[in-house]
């Protein structure tokens, strides 16, 4: 048989056996969660003091205490006289982000963005005095898109619509026989950045495309040397290493923290394995 | 106080009460780590989110004002839950949300076979998790309560069959 505890009775002055309920245990039992609780306060104040003296250990070893984050670069307040006549060669996802960067939105985005509260976010970026005046694209849908997006009047920064019509161009050849184009960005899938590039620096289009700037190391020199005879600014978009962590680990680098490099591994997530660069082209 | 409170044993108390105080612990824990990370989000677990929750998951992502609903939920929903565990207050809806609250967690990432996940599990789980462990143990604890022995609740208890 098992033992059976005693009932406890509350509000009685005795219990079923007759003998009197004990009201101060009552409350000790009631309160048996206190010191638990106060444990817990202090094991967690502990654990705060434990992991900020290793945060301060780790950076202390690493020499990064005095690490500051690159300062956001402002652009200069440009003047009217000075608009950036753009033309955006490929209008897919990439495309859109690039237009967004460039202070221009999509009608449906702006929506979207408005009503789960992220627009004042977008709008407050500078206003870079850009205007995008043509879009390439074979494929319809896409270039629809990119047409409705540089129609769309709102802007970031509160810049205000040049005024400039935006054509759509079947080819990027066409597009770089315009004269009324200043620049062009690239974002077409990567084998053609290339060829693209190089035909833009030959009809004197500054050029901005991201990487890989070519995918053959003949058509990478040959870009190369065309940039180099000409006088366009050609930019390599790599956005990643701007980031204030590959400074740190630079810095950690310089300072030989690491000692000799023998060795790196990189990895990549699993959806984006299948696009590495052991991909032959 | 119920009828069945009498057939405790002092063993049975003494494994409920231990039980809710651990799980409480652990859920306080979670809620207090979460609040004292200021970059703390539930983005990156819903991100991972995978079967039937997967598409409201990510309904959640693309919002970012119900993004930060969410997370403010989850670790006052927490705290509240493990306190309400430890002190005993509150018990039975503490821990019928908690078996709700983890049983959720479980539906996001349930170790079923064909779905992977980027971060690997620090166990073996087949179907069967920790999280699912710990919910089915909350439901315990709400089907054999213990606040009417040890805890704030008793008090309650206490006040209202003197009146």
């Amino acid at each position: 048989m098992v033992k059976r505890t005693e009932p406890t009775h509350y509000g009685k002055k005795s219990g079923t056996d007759g003998k009197p309920v004990n009201q101060r245990r009552t409350l000790l039992k009631a309160l048996i969660g206190v010191p638990v609780l106060g444990a817990f306060a202090f094991d967690l104040y502990q654990k705060q003091i434990y992991d900020q003296e290793k945060k301060n250990s780790i950076l202390r070893d690493l020499g990064l205490e005095k690490f500051k984050a690159p300062i956001q670069i402002k652009s200069s307040t440009a003047e009217k006289s000075n608009l950036l006549r753009v033309s955006i060669v490929g209008f897919g996802s990439r495309a859109v982000a690039h237009a967004n960067g460039l202070g221009f939105m999509h009608p449906l985005d702006v929506k979207c963005r408005r009503k789960n509260g992220t627009l004042d976010e977008w709008l407050a970026q500078d206003n870079l005095n850009v205007a995008i005046t043509g879009i390439c694209d074979v494929f319809d849908l896409h270039a629809e898109i990119g047409l409705a997006t540089a129609r769309n009047e709102i802007r970031t920064g509160g810049g205000t619509p040049a005024n400039i019509p935006v054509k759509r161009y079947c080819t990027y050849l066409e597009m770089l026989d315009d004269k009324d184009i200043d620049a062009i960005m690239i974002a077409t899938p990567d084998h053609h950045h290339a060829s693209m590039a190089i035909a833009a620096a030959q009809a004197g289009k500054h050029v901005y495309c991201e990487k890989s700037p070519a995918i053959r190391e003949k058509e990478l020199y040959e870009l190369y040397d065309t940039v180099k005879s000409s006088r366009i600014v050609y930019q390599l978009g790599h956005q990643i290493h701007q980031s204030a962590i590959f400074r740190q680990g630079k810095d950690v680098l310089d300072k030989d923290i690491l000692g000799k490099i023998t060795l790196i591994e990189t990895t990549s997530k699993p959806e984006y394995a299948g696009r590495g660069m052991d991909q032959e082209p | 106080m119920t009828k069945k409170d009498r057939i405790y044993t002092l063993m049975q108390k003494i494994a409920l009460v231990s039980l809710r105080i651990l799980i409480g612990w652990h859920i306080l824990y979670e809620g207090a780590t979460k609040l004292l990370s200021p970059n703390w989000s539930s983005l990156g677990f819903l991100k991972e989110s995978k079967w039937i929750l997967s598409g409201f998951a990510g309904w959640i992502i693309i919002h970012s004002r119900i993004l930060a609903a969410v997370d403010f939920l989850n670790t006052w929903g927490l705290i509240a839950i493990g306190t309400g565990l430890i002190l005993c207050i509150f018990s039975r809806t503490a821990a019928i949300s908690g078996a709700i609250l983890l049983f959720i967690y479980y539906l996001n990432n349930p170790p079923l076979i064909g779905l992977e996940y980027s971060v690997p599990a620090e166990g073996s789980y087949l179907v069967v998790s920790k999280t699912l462990i710990e919910s089915a143990a909350l439901i315990v604890l709400a089907v054999f309560p213990s606040g009417s022995f040890a805890g704030l609740d008793s008090l309650t208890l206490h006040f209202r069959s003197r009146k």
